[in-house]
Formats: structure tokens, C-alpha cells, sequence
């Protein structure tokens, strides 16, 4: 079992690396950045968009001397060069002619140097643009290195953002869970132990209905539940005055928040558990040794729980392996409906807003989990399944 | 002014929609019942008309007058220290206590106000610190704040600003000179990127103001290189931060200055001289701010302010969830109340439970552009616009055609349902400063665009519904807006119809904003494209040169020009800089009416309509509520409102 555990665990770098070079290169493919909204923004001048891009990383900008390595080079029409007049920025010649970096700027805003980019700006600062490949293996082996880079919207480091936010999701997940594995696997159980009953056939439509419904709308629902009964809040995860209340009341505060998300993201998934288990449970109840158990007099609860229930489990553990990397992500869209002040807004915002840093680290959070929580499954089918070796 | 690419529609459409699919469903029985029982349509057209006829008479806001009768009340926290001989004077009353709770959609990307980066930092940066000088959303216009007086020298030059004595930080420390001079010389810092710098910068050259202080007048003293109308309000973008706490993070090299007062600072870091400090802040949920205890204004009857204790701003995702806060009484205001509200905005001032506020046409424009780049792509040589279509949108007749099919009355009913104005300029009826009437106007009218077109001798010859142009080419081209909003893509699907009765097709694309944006700025391979622009604070047009100068970046037709295209449009790069450097007003105004003549003489951009801009709120517990259209509407004079239970 240690062999085993430790070859996952070895699994996890490359993987991490693939992962992320993916997510990398998906954000890079798409158009624009996170400095598009403040380029389209009339009241700023690109000068400084350009300097706050400089500052994340996204460009570089070149010494004279490197300016003077171009040469003459062509663009838009006309010869340029740079040259290093001992200045603060340098003397930039079109056709032989010495222009201001402003009118410069108008043609050079991007131009080319066999395929590498570059972008110079009003007062004649030039920059590079960093490529895709570059920005990830500079992004990459500052990771190894432990630090993870500082989100270009909250300009503080990303893992300091997460930990604000991940708690309010997992707390929301986990009585998720709860509730749908709570309910799931019981009714699933009741329901195959009488099959085509009437429980049975209300589990069923209640399964449907939570597994075609969409969260989302669930969650308005729920919403609008709330605003025209007034027995829950509208939203958010605690009341204004939260600080003010003592320790009981907080906890009820807190539950009563709770109660709904949990619900409408719970129903949904219980769904999915119930019918695994009914489906596994009715299977098992078919089989011989269940027969055999019947015919030398084991008792029914023991027949059902000491023989069907415990061969019926394994998918189930497995499933749980791979809810517990939905944990961070699945609640997304209840958390914003619900306004929930969880992972999945900030993620969703920084997906949006193109984020980079934010995005990749939650990435890396999310397959970490993915990759724990199916090394956890493994582990716990060998413990529930004395057939299972791992080796 | 900024580019409206997206506003509030586009943050939730999809909730949006689907929150009606669940109101209908749930309230489709009752619908049934409504339609049956009464002539609905005709309901709501007599809605529509009264509604206009208010919305003239409530343009201005009146300014709120003092009760010398009301209670003074207790103040929690109390006050600290003596109040400056300087203090401002504001001409209101009020009671102390209470708490305002109003929400905005976003999130704090940071506080500090050097570089504030999204629109939410922008509009909190103003309660907790202060400028020199402060705009007044209620009367337009630019007053005294840390700064009691400024004078101009004569050649319009040099700016003396003379600091307010014996006012103090939110820790008890005086505000000197030195902290002024200090955070300027922070926004000025070679190293420290922040778009309030640019405003300083000389057009052509870059530099930057000299800045200088008098001890013995008090004074900052700025010595400009350019005569520069709008810099008021560049000094009033920069708020003051304290020397004595931030002082060794403006290093020479690599200062690390913006690197604080981040999102997860201490609130004790936020130290200001505005009327409220940070009192807790927790990410995604609330911002809580509490009484600067040692502010410096008082009222009419010689009270501190601010008046309440606290100002709690809810961080909300969804404009839907903050509409049903709003409607379960969890908020005291709403604003930009978007156009899916307004009903039910209107049943709750019918029902008692708030107030509904009509600020008359908004300053957001929406229009529609052609391509006139005339350029081609630097590595396949293909032009950037199609050849023929190039042709026909630098017909100037072809454009009034277009301007003269589009209905622009359909429009205000249909998609605006009558809460909207056609606009002929990108300063709508709303901006009192710089409105212009004699601009240019093209009414709607068939058989004027036909007109046109056939004078062109652009006729539909074999009878499709299409025009063809002289050369035989069918007039087809493609319009795009951003996906994201759904209110402009109905104004898209209009304007198809619109010109399809002409004999043009338009293939009408909405795409994504970032393709958009892309499309525009770079590749520049669009034909027309729908799209609006916001306005800024103060709405002065100076701030859209961007868009105006032919050399901006945002000059939507052409942009960029290495040299003015045509001759109108050099005449108002000249205007323009006419305008920079007059200071008088009046003056200014007549350069900036020839600028928007030409603009409608010439109709690069066929600017369509503005919609009309409402706020919500609980005016009965609220007083000395001061409505502008300008935003932040209802907040803006935070220091002066209270609460009246």
C-alpha cells in the first residue's frame, strides 16, 4: 500500500505540469488580457496601461542598447531605429529623421522583429511582449520555488486571496455532501429494497427532477423562496450584524444561511448517489450469496447491510474520490446566485477578467485535490473491499 | 467618458433570463389572470407619457435645505479633539446615528488610492480620503476641500493651492504640507503606474507639473508647462495620503507603495481625512466604515459631521440579488436601476416603501460607427475593409441615409420602452454643461434615405429587396456589438429591420467584448459595429480625447491617424486643443458646440439614443439626500446624510 501511495504521489509533478501549461495556454489563446477593459478605457493613456502590464510581467522593457541591436527595420511603411543618445529614452529615427515618441508610437504601438513582438509607447519607452511559453516556464520555476505570483487585480499574492475565500466553499461543500450522501444512499437503499414501490417511484421522480433541474435555477428559486416567504435570508453567508451576536447565535446565524445553498447544491446531488446506490443494491440483492444468506436463515437487516450493502459500496467510494475535487468548483454558480462569498465567484471573476496567476493557482488547488481525493478513494476501497490489493 | 462596453446588463443576462423563466412560471397563473381582466397595453402607455412629462420636470435636483428644528442626537463614536478654524461649513442639518446600507456589484481590487484599478476602488476611494479639491455632483462644479482657496497666476501657469490649518488624519495627526507635497510626488513617481498621472502629463512631451511648497503661505505651488483647463480636476483625482505613515515606501528604485493598503491591510492602515474610516472589510461580503472621529466640516448649526455612525456597503455578485435585497427592505438605495426594475421600482413607490428617483437623460450614449480605416494589414497586405464596402461608408450620403432610416423613435419604445431619448451628439440632453441644440439632425424618414441612396444611384436592379451599388455590388455588410449586453443587441436587431426597409442588408453579429475590443484597436477588420460611451466625473468633454483627437486610441472610426484624414476632422484636433488651453468656460463651450457640428455634419458616428437614468431609495428614512445623475448617485454626499427613525 505504501508503493502504491508513494507511485501516486509521484504522479502528481508531471501532472501539475501538464495541468498547468493547459490552463496556461487556454488563457493565452483566448483574445485580450486583463489590461483589454483598461485599454478601452478613454480616460487612460496606454502609457500607463503599458507600465502596469511592465509591472506584471507581460512585458519587458529594453535597454537602449538593446534597441540599437534592431538596426533599421521596417514597419508601416518606413525605416525605423533607435539610438542611444544618453537620454532617458532613446532618439527614435524614421526614415533618418529623429520623430517624438508620441507620433512614434502611432505606428510603432506594435510592430515585429522577425516574429518577436514589441509595443513602444508615447514617451518612447519600447517593450517586449513576453510569449505564451516564456511567461509560463518564468511563471513555472518561480512555482517550484514556492512563490505563485502576485494577481494582477488585487495586487497581493494568490495563495493569501485563496485562503480568504476557501473555507466559505468548503463549509458550503461539505454540508453539500453531507446531504447528499445523508440522504442519497439511504433512500437509495429503501428504494431498492422495494423496488417499484411507492417510495421507490417518488425517490425516482425526486432523482429526476434534481438531476434535470440546473443548479442555477434552482438557486433562484430559492432565492425568490426566500424573498416572498421571508423565512430565510436573501443571500449572502451571514447577517450584517453577525459580529454582534454571541456564540450560539452565530452558530444559528451561520446554519440559517446555510440552509438554503446547501439544499438546492445537496438536492442536486443526492440524485446522482441515490440511483448509483439503488442501482448497485438491487444488483447486489440479485446475486447468489444473497440467496444463499436468505436460505440459511440470516436475518433480513443482516442480509441487507452485512452482505448486499457492503458489495454494493465500492462505486460509491469511488464517486466520493471525485466529490471531493468538485468540492472548490462545483459550488460556482450557486455562489454567485446566492452570493455566497466563496472560491468559485473569486475564480469565476478571475477566469473572466483573465487573471492569470489567480486562475492558475486555483487550477493547481483543484488537481491536487483530484489527484488526493482518488488516492483517498483507492485507500479507502481497500479498506471497505478485502478483494481489493493495492500493490 | 469611458467606453460603455458593457454595462450592468451584461453581468448577469443569463440569471437574468432565466430568474424571469422562474417568476413566470410561478407567477404565470396570475399573469393569465391580469391580461383577462384588464386592457394592459393601454395601461402602460399612459405610464410611459407621464413618465416623460415628470422626467422634464425633475431634472434638477434641489438641494436640501437645513431644519434648525430636528434633534441633534448622539454621535457613536464620538468626536476627538477641537474643531479647525478652517473647518468647511456645509449649509444642512441633521441627526447623529444610524447606519446607511447600500450595495454595490464587485469587488475591492485594492484601497489604495494612489492607484485605484476597478470602478468599485474608484467610487469608495472618495470615503475615506480626501482631495485638495473636491467635484460636487450636486451643482456641477469643482470646490475647496483640503485646500480652502487656489489662485492662477496670470499666464494661466502657476497654480498656488493654500492648505486648510489645523485639520487632522484619522490618527490624530495634522495634516500638513508635507503630506500634500508627499502624495503628489507619490502619483508623479517615475516607477509608480497609476492612470491619475496621466492627466498631469503634457500632451506632447510627457512632463510633468513642478511641484514646490511654501511653508511660510502654506502652500503647494505647481508650475505647468502647458496651459491645462481641466487641471482641477486632475488635482482632485489625487487623494492625499499621510507622509508620516507611508514615507519609506516611496523609495527611488522600486517603491513599495502600491504594494499597500491592499485589500487584506489593517483598517488602521487606511489612514485618511475623509469623513468615515475603514472599519472592517470582509472579501466578498461587506465593507463596514465608521465616523472619522477627527473630521473637519461642520453644519449649520456648528455640528461635526459626518452625521451617521456608519456606512455598511453590502459586495454583491448578482444585480438581481441586490434587487431583492433591495425589495425585502435589507437596502436604503439602489442605483443605475436597470431597465428590467423599473416596474417594480414603480409598485413599491405606488406601495409607500421607497422612493422612486427620476435623474432625467443619462450621460451614456449608444451609437453606431462605420470603418473609414483606410489602412491595410502590415503582413498580408489586404485591407483592413473590404474595398466596396470602404466605398460606400465614405459616401458622407450613404451615412445620412443610414442616419436618416434608423428609427430612432422605434427604438426608445421598443427596446427602451419609452425610458430613453434620441440623441444626436455624444453629449446628451442630460449634461446641462455642454449640451448643444443646434447640432445636426436626421430625422426618420424612408423616403429621405431612399433619396439618398437612389441620388447614388445605388438601386435594387434585379429586384432581391437589395440594393446594388454603382459597380453592381450588393450593399450587404456586417454589424457587431458585445454579446454580453443584452439591451444592445436588441437596439442591433432594430436597426437590421431598420435598414433592411431601405434596401441594405446588415448581418447583425453580436460578439464577445474582448473580440470586440480586439477588433477595434488592432485588427480593425469590422464594417459597423454598435457600441456606447459612458461619461466621467466631472462630464466634461476634455475627458474623451481619446476619442475625439484623431490621433486617439478610441477615435472608433479611424483611429490613430499618423496625420488628420480629412479637413473637418484637423479642425477639431485644433479645437480640441483650443479647448485645453482656455479655462473660461463659455469659451470652451462655443469650440466644443463647432466640435459636435462637425461631428453631425460629417457623421463618422451616428450617435442613437440615451436612456433615461432612474435611482430607488428609502427617502423617508434618508435626509439630505442630493440626487445627481453623475455617479455615485445617492452617495456622494455620505458626509452629510442621516437617518431620520
Amino acid at each position: 500500500m505504501l508503493t502504491f501511495t508513494l507511485r501516486r504521489l509521484l504522479s502528481i509533478p508531471p501532472l501539475v505540469l501538464v495541468v498547468s501549461l493547459l490552463t496556461f495556454l487556454l488563457l493565452k489563446a483566448a483574445p485580450g488580457d486583463f489590461y483589454s477593459q483598461q485599454e478601452a478605457d478613454p480616460a487612460r493613456s496606454l502609457t500607463e496601461v503599458l507600465r502596469q502590464k511592465e509591472s506584471s510581467g507581460l512585458l519587458v522593457r529594453l535597454s537602449q542598447t538593446q534597441l540599437e541591436e534592431f538596426g533599421e527595420f521596417r514597419d508601416d511603411g518606413s525605416m525605423w531605429s533607435f539610438r542611444d543618445d544618453g537620454e532617458k529614452v532613446p532618439t527614435i529615427l524614421r526614415d533618418g529623421i529623429v520623430v517624438r515618441g508620441r507620433s512614434a508610437s502611432r505606428s510603432l504601438l506594435n510592430f515585429q522583429i522577425e516574429s518577436t513582438k514589441y509595443q513602444c509607447d508615447d514617451e518612447g519607452v519600447v517593450y517586449r511582449k513576453v510569449g505564451p511559453i516564456e511567461s509560463f516556464f518564468s511563471w513555472f520555476s518561480n512555482a517550484a520555488s514556492g512563490d505563485f505570483g502576485r494577481s494582477y487585480k488585487f495586487n497581493r499574492p494568490v495563495f493569501g486571496i485563496i485562503a480568504e475565500r476557501l473555507w466559505n466553499t468548503l463549509i458550503l461543500s461539505i454540508a453539500a455532501l453531507l446531504i447528499a450522501y445523508g440522504l442519497g444512499i439511504p433512500l437509495g437503499i429503501f428504494a431498492a429494497v422495494k423496488p417499484n414501490s411507492l417510495v421507490d417511484h417518488s425517490a425516482g421522480i425526486l432523482a429526476f427532477i434534481g438531476l434535470s433541474i440546473p443548479t442555477v435555477f434552482s438557486a433562484l428559486l430559492a432565492v425568490l423562496f426566500a424573498t416572498y416567504t421571508g423565512w430565510f435570508p436573501i443571500g449572502d453567508m451571514r447577517s450584517l450584524d453577525y459580529d454582534l451576536f454571541g456564540f450560539w447565535g452565530k452558530i444559528g446565524d451561520r446554519l440559517h444561511h446555510l440552509f438554503l445553498p446547501a439544499i438546492v447544491l445537496g438536492t442536486a446531488a443526492m440524485a446522482g448517489y441515490m440511483r448509483q446506490a439503488r442501482g448497485n443494491m438491487i444488483e447486489a440483492l440479485g446475486q447468489d450469496y444473497v440467496r444463499t444468506a436468505r436460505a440459511k436463515g440470516v436475518s433480513h437487516n443482516s442480509v441487507l447491510f452485512k452482505h448486499a450493502f457492503r458489495n454494493a459500496v465500492n462505486p460509491l467510494v469511488t464517486l466520493f474520490g471525485y466529490s471531493l475535487a468538485s468540492l472548490l468548483s462545483g459550488s460556482l454558480l450557486v455562489e454567485i446566485v446566492m452570493n455566497w462569498p466563496g472560491l468559485g465567484r473569486l475564480v469565476f471573476e478571475a477566469i473572466s477578467a483573465k487573471d492569470e496567476p489567480l486562475v492558475l493557482a486555483s487550477v493547481l488547488i483543484s488537481t491536487l485535490l483530484l489527484v488526493f481525493g482518488n488516492l483517498v478513494a483507492d485507500l479507502l476501497l481497500a479498506l471497505v473491499d478485502p478483494r481489493v490489493r493495492l500493490s | 467618458m469611458k467606453l460603455n462596453l458593457c454595462c450592468h446588463q451584461h453581468r448577469s443576462s443569463t440569471y437574468t433570463s432565466l430568474r424571469s423563466a422562474a417568476v413566470a412560471l410561478l407567477l404565470l397563473p396570475l399573469l393569465v389572470l391580469m391580461f383577462s381582466s384588464s386592457g394592459c397595453s393601454g395601461e402602460s402607455t399612459t405610464k410611459v407619457a407621464s413618465d416623460r412629462v415628470s422626467m422634464r420636470r425633475s431634472l434638477r435636483q434641489p438641494e436640501p435645505k437645513p431644519d434648525l428644528t430636528i434633534p441633534v442626537g448622539i454621535p457613536t463614536p464620538a468626536f476627538v479633539g477641537e474643531l479647525s478654524a478652517d473647518a468647511i461649513v456645509k449649509n444642512r442639518t441633521g441627526t447623529y446615528g444610524g447606519r446607511i446600507v447600500y450595495a454595490i456589484l464587485g469587488e475591492v481590487d485594492t484601497f489604495n488610492p494612489v492607484e485605484p484599478k476597478g470602478a468599485t476602488d474608484q467610487e469608495i476611494r472618495a470615503i475615506v480620503f480626501s482631495g485638495l479639491v473636491d467635484y460636487n455632483n450636486g451643482n456641477w462644479q469643482t470646490g475647496p476641500e483640503v485646500a480652502k482657496s487656489w489662485d492662477v497666476s496670470d499666464d494661466n501657469l502657476t497654480w498656488t493651492f493654500y492648505l486648510r490649518e489645523g485639520i487632522r488624519w484619522s490618527d490624530g495627526e495634522p495634516v500638513t504640507i508635507d503630506d500634500a507635497l508627499f502624495s503628489f510626488q507619490a502619483v508623479f513617481h517615475d516607477q509608480i503606474a497609476t492612470s491619475i498621472k496621466d492627466g498631469f502629463k503634457h500632451p506632447e512631451t510627457g512632463a510633468l507639473p513642478q511641484v514646490s511648497i511654501d511653508r511660510d503661505r502654506n502652500a503647494l505651488i505647481f508650475q505647468l508647462s502647458r496651459v491645462d483647463s481641466q487641471f482641477l480636476t486632475h488635482i482632485g483625482n489625487v487623494r492625499l495620503i499621510p507622509h508620516h505613515k507611508w514615507k519609506d515606501h516611496l523609495q527611488d528604485e522600486n517603491p513599495t507603495l502600491l504594494q499597500q493598503m491592499t485589500s487584506n491591510a489593517p483598517p488602521e492602515d487606511l489612514v485618511g481625512c475623509g469623513p468615515f474610516v475603514l472599519k472592517n472589510y470582509v472579501p466578498g461580503e461587506k465593507i463596514v466604515y465608521q465616523r472619522n472621529p477627527y473630521y473637519w466640516k461642520k453644519d449649520a448649526r456648528g455640528q461635526r459631521l459626518p452625521y451617521l455612525d456608519e456606512v455598511v456597503i453590502l459586495l454583491v455578485k448578482d444585480l438581481n440579488l441586490q434587487w431583492q435585497k433591495f425589495e425585502a427592505g435589507e437596502l436604503d438605495i439602489f442605483m443605475d436601476l436597470p431597465a428590467d426594475h423599473f416596474r417594480e421600482a414603480a409598485a413599491m413607490e405606488k406601495a409607500g416603501k421607497a422612493h422612486l428617483i427620476r435623474l432625467g437623460v443619462s450621460l451614456n450614449s449608444n451609437w453606431v460607427c462605420f470603418n473609414l480605416h483606410p489602412g491595410q494589414d502590415a503582413e498580408t497586405g489586404e485591407p483592413f475593409v473590404d474595398p466596396a464596402k470602404s466605398y460606400w461608408f465614405n459616401k458622407l450620403e450613404f451615412r445620412k441615409a443610414v442616419n436618416h432610416a434608423i428609427d430612432r423613435d422605434g427604438i426608445q419604445r421598443t427596446a427602451f420602452q419609452g425610458r430613453a431619448t434620441p440623441i444626436w451628439s455624444s453629449i446628451t440632453p442630460g449634461n446641462r454643461s455642454w449640451y448643444h441644440k443646434e447640432v445636426p439632425t436626421y430625422p426618420h424618414s424612408i423616403e429621405k434615405a431612399n433619396e439618398y441612396l437612389d441620388g447614388l444611384g445605388w438601386k435594387d436592379s434585379d429586384g432581391d429587396g437589395v440594393r446594388e451599388d454603382d459597380q453592381g455590388r450588393p450593399i450587404v455588410f456586417n454589424l457587431n456589438t458585445n454579446v454580453e449586453n443584452n439591451l444592445r443587441q436588441q437596439v442591433g436587431n432594430l436597426i437590421m429591420q431598420d435598414l433592411r426597409k431601405v434596401g441594405i442588408k446588415v448581418n447583425f453579429k453580436p460578439i464577445i467584448f474582448n473580440d470586440l475590443v480586439t477588433s477595434l484597436r488592432d485588427s480593425h477588420r469590422w464594417d459597423m459595429i454598435l457600441l456606447g460611451w459612458g461619461s466621467g466625473v466631472p462630464p466634461d468633454p476634455a475627458n474623451g480625447k481619446n476619442i475625439t483627437l484623431s490621433s486617439g486610441r478610441l477615435h472608433a472610426w479611424y483611429p490613430q491617424q499618423p496625420e488628420p484624414a480629412t479637413a473637418w476632422e484637423a479642425r477639431i484636433d485644433s479645437l480640441m486643443t483650443m479647448m485645453d488651453a482656455e479655462l473660461d468656460d463659455t469659451v470652451r463651450k462655443k469650440y466644443y458646440d463647432e466640435v459636435q457640428e462637425l461631428i453631425g455634419q460629417n457623421i463618422p458616428i451616428l450617435y442613437l439614443i440615451a436612456a433615461n437614468s432612474y435611482c430607488t431609495a428609502k427617502t423617508n428614512r434618508l435626509g439630505n439626500l442630493w440626487p445627481s445623475l453623475l455617479r455615485p448617485q445617492l452617495t456622494w454626499n455620505l458626509e452629510t446624510l442621516w437617518i431620520r427613525d
